[in-house]
């Protein structure tokens, strides 16, 4: 009687008052996310690893090596392997695709809107073709993204989804109306509506198209793309950089000069560069000293950004006209008019010929550093022509990187 | 100091009146005052005055007094109207610490001869004999199944404290500390160093800054004592935060009569304990590594330098001075009395402009209203400052310990005599411009007090109910500055160069603890009965801002070209009832069973109670066969929890904004809406028994303890947009030996030799995984990892190394195979030396620091012969070239013996002391860590980069050093 009398009335006091079942006082739910916060996130989100993206296929490539005092692996997995499908080299891009595909997602299952439908599939398309890039024969995941349920479909049935999605967004596009209900950032500055976002997927479309050797379907989705042989090379649609809040700075960018630059060009770059190509002036600084590091060295600082909040291309009018010659070749030509086209724009004297190496030369130089090279070689099955520097310890040029550890569990 | 307890056995009915008085004395005839002399069995008695003595009368004839003393050995006397007065009684001191009484329920006490569980304890004098930074350093190497581990040596602490292994892979792995009933914070907050070094972003789930656990605010000198409960069948009255064990530390109080002035003086120095040692270059060598035009840098003369730097000693050669003033002043009257302290603490580092300094107060005040209501405050004020400077793992090569693996001891990096430093040629930063320039700097100001009333509602001559309550609060302020200026090598070459990271925390619990207890004795049974309730709360609040591009010469964050945030807000709800039974039955029987239900906003559903509950025996045998003073068997049974973290209930998104508009993407966890608490379940069997008239005491204990529903952040298949989830989705098995052996070999006046050597072991299992076996913790798995599979102990250490079939190989463990300690007390007159071992044996550390020196080139053997089977290559090519295919040659035993204290202290007799007010002058020399051998080379064979982490921590990136430290202490008593 006296514990009850006593206890009791406290208890009641104490307990009773406040709920313990509360909201995240941190983050919003994914039921709270807007389509505008949503469009946001992944056109930010898909900045996300990027610069491991661009360091890890062009370490394979052998366009730079990354040398990183603080972790072995950029100059000891990735040019000498093995790739290790739990480490971050494999993964981190990886994952930051597929959190930008979840936006996606979640954008077509909170609106019906057309706008928003060849947004969210452009981009899904974008994004898996990135992650395709890398893993290249081992496939990746596709829809319905159900984790270890499901095996990585084929690179073929892969190639196929990504040109289905945008093909798919091509026509929601045509649908959408003159506007669309949401805003984008300044990289899409010029392809910010409905018909002018899909110039931006039938460039895409166009990359495709070439990759899966569909010369005739790249050459229309070119054709309807912002292609212009003699426009600006550089016009096209970017990742932007900000220093404001929760925003990203361009990863790739080092101050050439610095005491010390990580991430170095190969020799090569510079012994098979025309003389006086301003591409390779431009995007070189030939440091005085000779950074030597793992058994691998050069002086060849990268200066392809200016600075911290410079852009990267997603895709600009320089690959498009290469990615034209391309397909022309591909369909018997020499592509020799393009190619001269985008030389004549960087004022270099126009090629003696055309063909595959010319080509393949011009897409070195025109686009250093911005993920082309090692794709470009693997396609013509001319990665075992790429340089290994430390031949003696059994260095080596991956085709593919292996599918990550944590979507393989169990298989 | 110590506390009186009493108690006293009615044996006769004849109601009669009886008068006993006398003088209490300690074996040396010095009066004991606050003895408390009682007749068995009632509430019928006295404390002894200031001068010891007592005075008493009883409505008996006859009876057994019994007096009892903290600290002494509980004596019983028979007396009656024949036996003469006055009555000296002579108490001795309790070695075996039987008559210890111990605190088992959240209101309840038993004395430790009849505990049913192996609870250890130490007084504060044994606890600080040596100087101590903090108070998780302190409780090193004095309790079996207790490990304390430096994952730092930074000034400040960095301490994990262990109790009988671990019992969570993801979860809460430090015990609850509770002072003097209250549980207070011992949060670690991150000081965002992590951003300048790049070990980590923002905001980690995984940081990497080993911040100091926030009990190391705490003065180690207010300690009356501290009482450890290891394992759920000891701590199972604390429910669902008790998986990690309970840590209760009682603060001094005040004892009414003369008012007693303490005073203490320390001095020292600290030095590094272990050094790594560099790789010597010949000029062939240097050109091989480096190239030429670095190998030309240094003199050279017939191929060899002949001027070379020892960066070692230039980083942490400092030799360091400490100082310590601490003062106390207790007393009081009978109806009130204080305690009152202070101390102050400056401890420089073995790195330069690194220290550590604390100012402290406490007042502790217990006030008697009446025979029934009893009030009690308390109330701590601490301000502490550090500077720990950048150390481990780094991505920019700045810490110190990256740089010094890149950095061959034949460059001149030194400051140049115009002031000037150059910059470094094989390192993007130097890093003795580091150390000069770059600071991190921490403040903490931590404010707690609590309130408590006890008010007996009833007392009979055989029964008494009481009401007690608690109220506190427990505040801490934490301010990260850390700044890293324009002008140093890496800054300089960045578009915004310098940065500045300003952290702000914020953190208040509050308790309310509500008690009730009912005694009652009927003929040889005792019983105690308790009920109560609690009700916890804690509001965290972190901020950070993180600037970048400082305007030269400024560290404010708005003189910057770049800033960004991170917020992140903890609001934690607890709530429990419990009540618990105890009895006493005759001398040899003691019997425990409790239960506690408790909720929390951190589980998925808040509304239901997690019960938690306990069984508890033991049975003396009393002296047996002649060989036997005592013996003891208990076994104790009982369950615990673990609550997850705040944040795996909930799936959220993550803010990335572009172009000034906000975004959001996937957070990337998974939350599990119905996450459960991990629930620990612990059967405890134990044989005690002292032996040769005390001189021998041995406690037995062994222990198994089953987790369920581990709390696993499981690798989810990213292409789903997540990359982990929560669940609870295992089990572990825990189970140990512990023993600790106390020897009293010689026991004379003149000369008094007390051994106690404790030993324990601890093994785990993962005897339960729903979901596929997985690689935790580390960098990579070529780097080092921990694997979580069924079968196997999930300290297990795995690297790239796999067996025919492709499953991994076992490289070592991070658990030690036995642990012991070793401490001896010699008294000699008025001398007395005090040593203490710690010996651990086994366990293996992922040692990358020396993978940093080999990349460097720099390496101690780089050059040496040994670890290729071929005898081709020397051990650091050896090791570099088969980085990726294995990881073995990194993972290192971690084995050591340390001399952790070793104290030499002098009484001055009172001749000398002479006539004065002076109660005693001690004068003496002691020493932490003054010695180690380890086969393991590196900085911290302790070392944990992850901080407190149940599974994963025993990574080496090369941490703090741990530093040896000498002090020269006077003590002085009025």
């Amino acid at each position: 009687m006296k514990l009850l009398k006593y206890i009791l009335p406290l208890y009641l006091i104490a307990l009773g008052c406040e709920d313990l079942n509360f909201p995240d006082p941190n983050s919003p739910s994914t039921a709270s996310a807007t389509v505008q916060s949503l469009v946001t996130g992944a056109e930010a989100g898909m900045r996300g690893s990027l610069s491991n993206y661009l360091i890890g296929v062009s370490s394979v490539g052998r366009e730079a090596y990354h040398f990183e005092p603080a972790d072995p692996r950029y100059t000891g997995e990735l040019i000498h392997g093995p790739l290790d499908p739990g480490g971050f080299v494999v993964y981190s891009s990886w994952n930051s695709r597929y959190r930008v595909i979840k936006n996606c997602q979640l954008l077509l299952e909170k609106s019906d809107d057309k706008g928003v439908e060849g947004f969210a599939k452009t981009i899904e398309a974008h994004q898996l073709l990135l992650a395709l890039n890398m893993q290249n024969n081992n496939g990746v995941k596709i829809a319905p993204y159900n984790g270890l349920d499901s095996d990585p479909a084929s690179k073929s049935a892969a190639f196929t989804e990504i040109a289905r999605l945008l093909d798919d967004a091509s026509s929601a596009l045509d649908a959408a109306g003159a506007s669309f209900g949401f805003k984008l950032s300044s990289g899409f500055s010029g392809f910010d509506t409905p018909a002018t976002f899909k110039k931006f997927n039938r460039a895409l479309a166009g990359r495709v198209a070439v990759y899966m050797g569909q010369w005739d379907k790249a050459l229309t989705a070119l054709g309807q793309s912002f292609m212009d042989a003699s426009g600006d090379m550089d016009l096209g649609v970017y990742h932007v950089f900000g220093s404001g809040q929760g925003d990203a700075s361009n990863g790739m960018y080092e101050n050439p000069n610095a005491s010390y630059v990580r991430t170095m060009a190969h020799m090569s770059y510079k012994t098979d560069a025309e003389a006086g190509d301003p591409r390779y002036t431009s995007k070189i600084v030939e440091r005085a000293d000779t950074t030597v590091y793992d058994g691998l060295q050069s002086n060849l600082a990268v200066s392809v950004w200016g600075g911290a909040y410079d852009p990267v291309a997603i895709v600009r009018n320089e690959e498009l006209v290469l990615l034209k010659a391309e397909a022309n070749i591909g369909k018997g030509g020499d592509g020799l008019t393009e190619i001269n086209a985008v030389r004549s724009a960087h004022g270099l004297a126009d090629a003696a010929s055309g063909g595959l190496d010319q080509l393949l030369h011009e897409k070195r130089y025109s686009l250093f550093m911005e993920g082309h090279r090692w794709v470009d070689m693997r396609r013509y099955g001319k990665t075992g022509s790429l340089p290994n520097d430390r031949s003696s310890r059994g260095d080596q040029v991956f085709d593919s990187f292996p599918i990550p550890e944590a979507e393989t569990k169990g298989k | 100091m110590r506390k009186l307890a009493l108690y006293l056995v009615l044996a006769g009915m004849i109601s009669a009146q009886l008068s006993v008085n006398g003088t209490v004395t300690d074996v040396e005839g010095q009066p004991l005052a606050g003895v408390q002399v009682f007749l068995k069995d009632t509430y019928l008695g006295t404390t002894t005055n200031l001068d010891g003595e007592y005075d008493i009368s009883l409505d008996v004839n006859q009876g057994i007094l019994v007096v009892s003393y903290i600290g002494y050995e509980t004596q019983e006397l028979q007396v009656s109207a024949n036996t003469p007065m006055p009555l000296a009684i002579q108490l001795t001191v309790d070695i075996l610490k039987g008559d210890e009484v111990l605190v088992t329920g959240l209101a309840s006490t038993v004395k430790r001869r009849n505990a049913a569980n192996a609870v250890a304890s130490v007084s504060g004098e044994e606890l600080v004999g040596a100087p101590v930074q903090t108070l998780d350093a302190a409780l090193n190497g004095k309790f079996a199944g207790v490990r304390v581990r430096h994952n730092s040596g930074a000034p400040g602490g960095g301490i994990s404290v262990n109790l009988r292994g671990v019992s969570t892979i993801t979860g809460e792995t430090q015990p609850l500390y509770v002072i003097d009933g209250v549980i207070v914070n011992n949060s670690t907050n991150q000081s965002g160093i992590d951003v300048v070094s790049a070990a980590t972003g923002a905001g980690s789930a995984r940081p990497q800054g080993q911040p100091a656990n926030r009990i190391s605010d705490f003065n180690p000198n207010d300690i009356e004592s501290v009482e450890v409960l290891k394992g759920a069948s000891a701590a199972a009255i604390y429910g669902a935060k008790a998986t990690n064990g309970v840590i209760l530390i009682t603060t001094k109080k005040g004892q009414a009569g003369k008012t007693r002035v303490n005073f203490s003086q320390k001095m020292g120095t600290s030095t590094i304990l272990n050094k790594v040692g560099t790789r010597d270059f010949t000029y062939d060598e240097a050109v091989e590594q480096f190239g030429k035009s670095v190998a030309d840098l240094g003199s050279v003369s017939n191929g060899e330098y002949t001027k070379t730097y020892d960066y070692e000693d230039l980083l942490y050669g400092n030799n360091g001075s400490l100082k310590e003033t601490s003062l106390s002043v207790s007393g009081g009257s009978e109806k009130t009395q204080f305690y009152l302290s202070t101390q102050y603490l400056d401890e420089e580092s073995i790195v330069k402009n690194r220290y550590y300094e604390r100012f402290a107060g406490r007042l502790n005040l217990n006030h008697n209203v009446s025979e029934k209501l009893k009030l009690g405050g308390t109330a701590y004020l601490a301000r502490t400052k550090s500077d720990r400077g950048i150390t481990g793992n780094d991505n920019t090569n700045k810490s110190y310990n990256f740089s010094f693996g890149f950095t061959p001891n034949f460059v001149d990096i030194n400051q140049r005599e115009d002031g000037s430093w150059p910059d470094h040629p094989t390192n993007p930063s130097n890093p003795l411009h580091t150390v000069a320039v770059l600071t991190n700097e921490e403040t903490v100001n931590r404010a707690t007090g609590s309130i408590s009333a006890d008010y007996t509602v009833l007392r009979t001559g055989s029964s008494s109910f009481s009401l007690n309550a608690v109220f506190s609060g427990d505040y801490v302020g934490q301010l990260n500055e850390i700044f890293s200026p324009p002008e140093l090598q890496d800054e300089k070459g960045k578009d915004n160069p310098g940065q500045s990271v300003l952290t702000n925390t914020h953190s208040l619990n509050t308790n309310v603890n509500l008690n009730s207890v009912f005694r009652t004795t009927m003929g040889s049974l005792k019983s105690t009965t308790t009920a109560g309730l609690s009700y916890e709360t804690l509001d965290w609040n972190y901020s950070s801002i993180m600037a970048s591009g400082m305007v030269v010469t400024q560290t404010n964050i708005d003189q910057s070209a770049s800033t960004s945030t991170l917020q992140s807000r903890r609001f934690q709800q607890d709530r429990g009832i419990f009540a618990q039974e105890e009895l006493q039955i005759g001398d040899a029987i003691y019997l425990a069973a409790s239960v506690r239900g408790d909720k929390s906003s951190t589980l998925g559903k808040t509304d239901e109670y997690n019960w938690y509950s306990k069984v508890a025996g033991s049975y003396q045998f009393g002296s047996l066969a002649g060989i036997f003073d005592n013996l003891k068997v208990r076994v104790a049974y009982g369950q615990t929890g673990n609550l997850p973290p705040p944040t795996a209930k909930y799936t959220s998104m993550s803010p990335f904004n572009i172009g000034g508009m906000g975004g959001l993407v996937s957070g990337g966890v998974a939350g599990y809406e119905d996450v459960e608490p991990e629930r620990t379940t612990e059967t405890e069997f134990g044989v005690d028994f002292s032996a040769l008239d005390k001189r021998l005491g041995v406690e037995f204990t062994i222990y198994n303890q089953d987790v369920e529903g581990l709390l696993l952040q499981v690798e989810e298949a990213p292409s789903t947009g997540f990359s982990t989830k929560w669940a609870n989705a295992g089990s572990m098995k825990t189970s140990g030996v512990e023993l600790g052996v106390t020897l009293n070999p010689i026991r004379s006046k003149e000369m008094d030799w007390l051994s106690r050597t404790t030993y324990y072991s601890s093994s785990a299992e993962i005897t339960k995984l729903d979901v596929d076996p997985y690689n935790t913790g580390g960098f990579a798995t070529f780097l080092g990892a921990y694997r979580i599979e069924k079968g196997w102990d999930p300290h297990t250490i795995v690297g790239s190394e796999l067996d025919a079939n492709g499953n991994h190989v076992k490289l070592g463990s991070e658990s030690p195979d036995f642990m012991m300690g070793f401490n001896n007390r010699l008294s000699l007159g008025n001398l007395s030396v005090i040593a203490h071992v710690d010996w651990k044996k086994g366990g293996q550390n992922i040692n990358l620091q020396e993978l940093i020196a080999d990349l460097g080139g720099t390496t101690y053997d780089y050059d040496d012969k040994g670890l290729d089977p071929e005898g081709e290559l020397n051990n650091g090519p050896y090791r570099l070239a088969n980085l990726g295919a294995m990881t073995k040659p990194y993972v290192q035993d971690a084995d050591y013996v340390r001399l952790s204290e070793l104290t030499v202290v002098y009484s001055l007799p009172k001749s000398l002391v002479g006539a004065s007010a002076v109660e005693r002058l001690q004068v003496g020399v002691t020493g932490r860590n003054l010695w180690q051998t380890t086969p393991y080379n590196g900085w911290n064979p302790d070392v944990s980069q992850f901080g407190n982490v149940g599974v994963g921590g025993s990574v080496d990136t090369g941490p703090y050093p741990l530093s040896k430290s000498l002090y020269l202490v006077v003590n002085v008593s009025f």
